[in-house]
């Protein structure tokens, strides 16, 4: 390896590598028709609740909200934060008539999903495609 | 097997740290590092570490320090393959140690109280020693599914 090419690794930030400097999750969200797709990225934890909750709270100012998607694919971790944050959305949506689904949770995500009995209460589907349409939307 | 100098031995860790939600990710990778290295556990058998470990500091994070900033100390011990995991905290302590583990116990709406359910699933032991005013200690102790032979994926007899 060329000493120029190790300098530049040795001088980069290695946090994010590591714990994302402190802030575990990465949220990425956008509209899709009358849906909101809420994408996670990283570890949801109780660190990364609030940025979870403020996201979908955000879309919810919106009338056009119909389903809010919550993308967990690229989500390697979650705890009972992660599920309290999620069932306390879907909560709170659903008084609005607004549906929360859960959209490709990985093989562990799945798991620790079941055990908490969530999907009893949320719809789980294998990706983000495969969620169908909300029935009165309009988009 | 090569390789491996504390797996028949004693090997212990202690972190301190404010009780942040920024630290919990800290939290999580420093004991899961610890357990894979010393012991033979499975990719499974880590992540539920994480979780455990996640679950016992997020507990101190939401509920010890009231109105002050506090910290939690979290041990680990790796004694003849069997992890020990102890997260203590100098907080208002639980009144009511029995209802706090409870199912479903929460003190909050936003919560599934599932944090000692999840504590209690994905280890072989947990001791609760709590007082009002006098903090609180929770231990853990897990083995690996390997040497215990109780793994779900262990070969058939």
């Amino acid at each position: 390896m060329g000493t120029a090419v190790k300098k530049t690794l040795l001088h980069s930030p290695i946090k994010a590598l590591v714990v994302n400097g402190g802030h575990t999750v990465k949220v990425d969200a956008y509209w899709k028709g009358s849906t909101a797709v809420v994408k996670l990225v990283g570890e949801f934890d109780l660190s990364a609740a609030d940025d979870f909750n403020k996201t979908v709270r955000a879309f919810r100012q919106d009338s056009r909200l119909r389903q809010v998607i919550v993308d967990l694919q690229g989500v390697s971790f979650i705890d009972s934060s992660g599920l309290g944050a999620l069932l306390g959305r879907f909560r709170e949506l659903q008084q609005e008539d607004i549906e929360l689904v859960i959209a490709a949770p990985s093989h562990w995500a799945g798991e620790i999903l079941g055990l908490a009995g969530i999907d009893r209460f949320i719809n789980i589907y294998p990706s983000v495609e495969d969620v169908p349409e909300p029935e009165d939307g309009e988009g | 097997m090569q390789g491996c100098t504390v797996c028949e031995s004693d090997n212990w860790m202690t972190l301190t740290m404010p009780a942040v939600a920024d630290n919990l990710g800290l939290a999580r990778v420093t004991v899961a590092a610890f357990a894979a290295a010393g012991a033979d556990f499975t990719l499974e058998e880590v992540e539920e570490i994480k979780v455990v470990v996640s679950e016992g500091v997020s507990n101190v994070v939401l509920h010890a320090y009231p109105e002050v900033q506090g910290q939690v100390t979290i041990s680990a011990r790796l004694l003849d393959g069997v992890l020990t995991v102890t997260v203590a905290d100098e907080g208002r302590g639980i009144e009511d140690v029995q209802s706090a583990r409870q199912a479903s116990y929460t003190t909050r709406k936003d919560r599934m109280g599932l944090g000692f359910s999840f504590m209690e699933s994905f280890t072989d032991g947990l001791v609760v020693d709590s007082a009002p005013g006098e903090g609180t200690e929770v231990t853990m102790t897990k083995a690996p599914s390997a040497a215990t032979g109780n793994g779900k994926e262990s070969p058939g007899d």
